[in-house]
């Protein structure tokens, strides 16, 4: 997992209709995870850890929304499948370690920040512009709704 | 978001209790070796699972038979869920292989599944055993 001071990197992006990937439950879940993701660098920052939490949000968040996306990709042939599969993979993996840091217990303080910081990262690097890029994609073909 | 048994989850019937403790002992295993990405090695651990899961969940219904549990039909349905979601998952681990997103799958619902079960539906099962223990039945 690559260290990282990224919680500038948020600065004030959160949710915006630029960001919509033509997609209606993608979108609200993109909504929910900004809105989860600033709350979970607030709380860093104030040092009242609600890590538990945010990490079994992030579990579902991940499970239920990669999946979507996932297969939206295949369904339509979309060719940066697998560069943003494996983003996905990665998500899940140093999602893993950071929960088992965190089960593992004595470094709430150090998993806050180490959380707050890689999802501030995820936000900027995958939502913000490989997300969109899907979006763009997909839109550009007219294919918009979803389940 | 650990896979494990705590003293939270027992439900005060010993049996019960060390089978439970098993279970998250085998689902953790299997868990661990999606996350490892080793096909060989999540094969003989979905049995081992499965296998386990089933004979607790027959030693838990034959127990509710011989009290006289009257939610018996209700417990053993869900029981039965458990054995068709957790085969239909397998099925899909099958066609996506040990990816990352299949062992999250997984790893999220054994963990919301057995504890939900355990300390909802075994809970009940135990407080209608500790009542009649107290009528000494």
């Amino acid at each position: 997992m690559t260290a990282h001071a990224g919680t500038e990197a948020l600065g004030g992006l959160r949710w915006t209709p630029s960001l919509s990937v033509g997609d209606a439950v993608l979108d609200a879940q993109h909504r929910e995870l900004f809105r989860r993701a600033a709350e979970v660098i607030a709380s860093a920052e104030r040092g009242d850890g609600q890590v538990a939490g945010a990490i079994e949000f992030l579990h579902e968040y991940a499970a239920a929304h990669f999946g979507v996306e996932e297969d939206l990709m295949v369904q339509h042939g979309f060719p940066g499948l697998v560069r943003h599969r494996a983003e996905h993979a990665r998500f899940i993996e140093d999602l893993l370690e950071l929960s088992d840091a965190h089960d593992r217990g004595g470094q709430e303080a150090r998993v806050s920040v180490r959380l707050a910081a890689w999802l501030a990262e995820w936000m900027v690097r995958h939502v913000a512009a490989t997300d969109t890029e899907l979006g763009r994609w997909l839109a550009a073909r007219g294919v918009s709704g979803g389940e | 978001m650990v896979l494990q048994w705590t003293p939270s989850l027992a439900v005060g019937v010993p049996m019960i209790d060390a089978q439970h403790q098993e279970l998250f002992r085998r689902a953790e295993r299997l868990i661990l070796a999606l996350r490892g990405g080793d096909r060989t090695e999540v094969a003989p651990l979905v049995v081992y699972l499965s296998e386990y899961a089933a004979t607790h969940f027959a030693d838990e219904e034959r127990l509710m038979g011989e009290i006289g549990y009257p939610d018996l039909a209700e417990h053993r349905a869900a029981h039965e869920a458990f054995r068709k979601e957790f085969k239909e998952l397998v099925r899909e681990y099958e066609r996506k292989g040990p990816t990352p997103l299949v062992a999250l799958t997984l790893h999220n619902w054994l963990s919301d599944w057995l504890r939900r079960h355990v300390s909802t539906v075994d809970m009940r099962l135990a407080a209608f055993m500790e009542a009649r223990r107290k009528r000494g039945q």
